[in-house]
């Protein structure tokens, strides 16, 4: 059950409007069961780990419940707690991984490989869940939030439906007290939340899957490709993840909002970042912080000194990059905005200096300008890792992608990469949309908001062409191959 | 009023607005295919005015013309054939069909009731389930279209497209043209022949038909199953049934099933009509767009042959002169006038020669060949000129390869062969004809005396290969010419 499915919206009016008629004391039953029915049109018999990851978190959790000053009985616990879903998680993502790891090394070094073959299925989601576990078991730990006596109750943060899948990766003291006192129905509530959807649908139907069919035409036979098309083809890419990712995102947080329920933000028009720690601070941001407080800071972050704030982020990235995905070239992608990190600490001071020497106003639009266009080519240049199947083929892309052809974009060759004449012209317009809505975010102008203070008839005016846009435009039904959302996979 | 009342009214308004809107999208990027096809039969039954429906696949669409049954006798049937229908598929087209009106005669083709795959879905099938939008997608939903879609496919995601449409059609929002938006108004594009199309081709093979002496199916199949399901349901709402079998090149398989319908329709007692073995009703060379459809000739003489049965064995009212179905009045008109008016300037030199087959009666024209002509080479060609009334004449032109003449004076035919300065002189009801076939290139045809217009010559057409003349009170009112590049004839008209 795909988020672009009609089966998931007659599942999710279902659920909404059962979840409003009921008691608000047994709400969170009916949305466990909603979740689990959810993951279990998802993975089917796979639900069966998920709800063992829920049991291991609730015990952990209530062996966790000692007295404060108890440190040397709770670190047992949250360290065995922690290993056994990283064990989880591990054995379901990284066993095929490290066999193939095993087995280049064993060729590399003449050996005769290993002949077992790891054919385990990945269950969905389970990188968001089992970390939103470990977060859970480490701030009961470290005593920021309560321990959640009520299994259901847990089971339901962890499972909850509109994140399972893909996240946001919440935290616990945001969540379970929301679900402890549910919210009566809000019309603004549900309008914000449809409107949120709306623009999920938009991002990833109107956009991504369009996007999709370009990057796969030029990734899946790379080697006929070079110059200006190449390079559009790692923007586009570069636009695909961020649209299928958002839209994901804002259809998750919109289905949770109708019902009252708030869940963090995921992106904050991410592209207009102008370094790349800002580009982390804006971009799957739920991840970013979790990798923050659980990770970097236990590492020591930078209060251990220089060197070793260098490292730390150096790990952090690396395992960012593990988490995305069981492939090398997942932790180059890692390492190497771990590397811009690093690069951009060291010069820091330099850059300031030359700015200065140079009489450059910091705050000016060119130099600001400049920051974005040059941290987009950071992360383009990232995502070429992140895409390419092999590093043979991030390094062909890399090395051939910028011979200027501009003509490219003139006659006609990007009408013969997959998509019709219409629907290029109609991604072109989409896309600025796209940018126009992002960059009034960025300067703090909400649409939505400023939407919702027209009067009635402009508002429905607008509802209703958009509605109806989305629903005619969008790559949906049978014929099209939409493609499933791709940090499901993660 | 309170706000909550306000907002639950406001609500409601607006989730209305939204539906319309939604529905009016839907209506404007369907594929009009199949609104095109049925939305006269669903104004013909709202009057009660649809008396027979024709079931079966395309061979019924391009095989049975409701407008000649009505214009020899008074018939009013509706063609609700589908591209690609099986057994199964006209059931359920039938099914839905009496939703609307409930007729006094079914007319069933077996075609394909050797069939026996069970769903239209299945990868086996030799059918396209995308066809059967054509067939289904006008007819609004409802019980009865829940259970077709539910009985014709296994897989589920491949019902949603046939319950609403929209799933498949919302892309066509890049192919939108006038068409579209005409559905909102009452000038939309409807098929006219009640649910037939006419062909106007003919292929260009060879065939002979052989009869393979089959017997009967072996056992029973979804075709056999279905075809009965047909019958009763007929027989349960009183409404008779006639099982035919429209003549095609039938292999032994199809030939063993047109003889198990014929042995199913007698076990019910209903009529039943093999045209693949009446001898003479068509010429399969010559009748048919390709081996399976009948072309508009073939439609002619099949629907001529089907009306006489029918008013043999189970007449049914005579609306001829009935008030009221000037719509049935209108577009029998107009098809007649579309057939006068592909009598003459046809680009097609086959569809043109087919033309004059189906309606030559009333005119005078000429066939000319050139001497040492490539066409005499084109079997095909030939073969729609015997079938005009050419005689051995044009056999002997052909393997001399010189000039050949065809006169039609309203549907009398003259021929000549030959190349001589004899003259010839043929007497017709639209001037005296003088001919004379003096070289390959240079032929005179001269009419009532008037030496200074000689038709047949001029140094633009010089070597047309077949020229085609008509003429009307002594006067050449159309000159067509064709010249051969290998069976491919390029057109100009004077």
């Amino acid at each position: 059950m795909q988020f672009v499915s009609l089966s998931f919206l007659l599942f999710l009016i279902i659920t909404i409007s059962v979840y409003f008629i009921i008691p608000k004391k047994i709400r969170y039953i009916w949305l466990l069961i909603a979740s689990w029915v959810f993951y279990y049109k998802l993975s089917h018999k796979l639900l069966i780990l998920l709800i063992a990851i829920t049991v291991i978190t609730y015990i952990a959790g209530i062996l966790l419940d000692t007295p404060a000053d108890s440190e040397k009985k709770k670190k047992p616990v949250l360290i065995a707690g922690i290993v056994l879903l990283l064990l989880t998680l591990g054995y379901f993502k990284y066993t095929g991984f490290l066999l193939e790891t095993v087995k280049s090394l064993q060729s590399a070094m003449g050996l005769e490989p290993l002949e077992i073959a790891a054919k385990i299925a990945l269950p969905i989601g389970i990188s968001f869940y089992i970390f939103q576990a470990i977060g859970y078991l480490a701030d009961c730990y470290m005593g920021k939030i309560e321990v959640e006596k009520n299994y259901f109750r847990l089971a339901l943060f962890i499972s909850f439906f509109p994140q399972v899948m893909s996240g946001p990766i919440e935290r616990a003291g945001n969540m379970l007290p929301q679900f402890k006192k549910p919210q009566s129905f809000s019309y603004e509530s549900m309008r914000d939340g449809l409107l949120l959807m709306m623009w999920g649908y938009f991002q990833k139907i109107i956009i991504a899957d369009r996007l999709a069919v370009l990057v796969d035409h030029i990734y899946k036979s790379y080697e006929n490709y070079s110059g200006t098309l190449l390079f559009l083809a790692t923007v586009f890419y570069t636009l695909e993840i961020y649209t299928d990712f958002a839209g994901y995102s804002n259809i998750a947080i919109g289905s949770a909002k109708i019902m009252g329920i708030d869940i963090m933000q995921n992106f904050k028009q991410p592209y207009l970042s102008r370094s790349i720690p800002e580009f982390w601070r804006r971009w799957h941001i739920s991840l970013s912080s979790w990798l923050r407080d659980y990770l970097y800071i236990p590492l020591g972050g930078n209060r251990k000194g220089y060197v070793r704030k260098l490292i730390n982020i150096c790990i952090v990235f690396a395992i960012s990059g593990l988490w995305h995905g069981a492939a090398w070239t997942f932790v180059f992608w890692g390492l190497l905005h771990g590397l811009y990190q690093v690069i951009g600490i060291l010069t820091k001071s330099l850059r300031e200096s030359l700015i200065e020497k140079l009489s450059i106003d910091p705050q000016g639009f060119a130099i600001k300008l400049i920051n974005t266009v040059v941290t987009f080519m950071l992360v383009n240049i990232g995502w070429i890792f992140f895409r390419a199947p092999s590093f043979k083929a991030a390094g062909y892309i890399l090395k051939n992608m910028w011979k200027l052809k501009p003509w490219v974009l003139l006659d006609g060759t990007l009408f013969n990469l997959g998509l019709a004449e219409a629907d290029i012209r109609l991604l072109v317009v989409a896309l600025l949309v796209l940018t126009f809505v992002d960059i009034l975010n960025y300067k703090g102008i909400s649409i939505r908001k400023v939407l919702t203070e027209q009067t009635l008839w402009i508002r429905w005016i607008v509802y209703v062409a958009a509605f109806l846009f989305i629903v005619t435009c969008g790559v949906w039904g049978p014929g099209y191959d939409a493609a499933s959302f791709i940090y499901s996979s993660f | 009023m309170n706000k909550k009342a306000s907002l639950i009214i406001k609500t409601l308004v607006f989730l209305a607005i939204l539906f319309t809107c939604f529905f009016g999208v839907t209506l404007l990027v369907e594929r009009k295919s199949s609104f095109n096809k049925n939305q006269v039969f669903f104004e013909e039954a709202k009057k009660d005015h649809i008396d027979a429906f024709l079931l079966g696949s395309s061979h019924v669409i391009n095989g049975v013309n409701p407008l000649q049954l009505f214009e020899e006798h008074g018939y009013t049937a509706y063609n609700l054939g589908g591209y690609g229908s099986v057994l199964l598929s006209s059931y359920w087209q039938m099914m839905l069909a009496l939703d609307y009106c409930t007729p006094d005669l079914v007319v069933v083709d077996s075609y394909m009731l050797e069939n026996d795959v069970r769903y239209i879905d299945d990868p086996n099938a030799n059918v396209s389930s995308d066809e059967l939008h054509l067939n289904i997608d006008r007819f609004p939903l409802s019980k009865t279209k829940y259970h077709a879609i539910n009985d014709m496919f296994q897989n589920r995601d491949e019902k949603y497209p046939y319950f609403a449409d929209f799933i498949v059609y919302h892309d066509r929002w890049k192919e939108l043209g006038a068409e579209d938006f005409k559905r909102f108004t009452k000038d939309a594009d409807v098929n006219r022949m009640m649910g037939a199309v006419m062909e106007y081709g003919t292929h260009s093979a060879e065939y002979s038909y052989v009869d393979y002496g089959a017997g009967f199916l072996e056992q029973e199949t979804v075709g056999t199953t279905y075809l009965r399901r047909i019958i009763e349901e007929c027989q349960s709402r009183n409404i008779q049934v006639v099982v035919v079998t429209l003549p095609f090149l039938a292999m032994y398989e199809n030939q063993a099933a047109a003889h198990t319908a014929t042995q199913i329709a007698a076990e019910y007692g209903v009529p039943s009509l093999n045209m693949l073995e009446i001898p003479g009703l068509i010429d399969i060379n010559t009748d048919m767009e390709d081996p399976g459809h009948l072309n508009v000739l073939g439609c002619q003489k099949i629907t001529a042959c089907l009306g006489n049965f029918i008013a043999e064995n189970c007449p049914l009212t005579d609306h001829r002169e009935d008030s009221g179905y000037d719509n049935w009045n209108g577009y029998l008109g107009d098809f007649n006038a579309e057939l006068a008016a592909k009598c003459e300037g046809n680009d097609d030199l086959y569809t043109q020669l087919m033309m004059l087959q189906l309606n030559s009666s009333d005119r005078t024209y000429s066939v000319s060949i050139r001497g040492a002509s490539s066409v005499y080479a084109d079997a095909t060609l030939l073969r729609q000129l015997h079938s005009l009334g050419a005689t051995e004449k044009l056999d002997q032109a052909a393997a001399a390869k010189c000039s050949y003449m065809l006169i039609s004076d309203h549907g009398v035919i003259t021929d000549f062969a030959g190349d001589s300065d004899q003259e010839f002189y043929i007497d017709t009801a639209d001037g005296l004809f003088s001919y004379s076939p003096a070289s390959d290139i240079y032929r005179v045809l001269y009419i009532n005396g008037d030496t200074e217009n000689n038709f047949l010559y001029s140094d633009d057409h010089a070597y047309a290969d077949v020229q085609l003349l008509f003429f009307s009170n002594g006067v050449c009112t159309n000159h067509q010419y064709y010249t051969s590049d290998h069976f491919t004839y390029d057109y100009d008209q004077r």
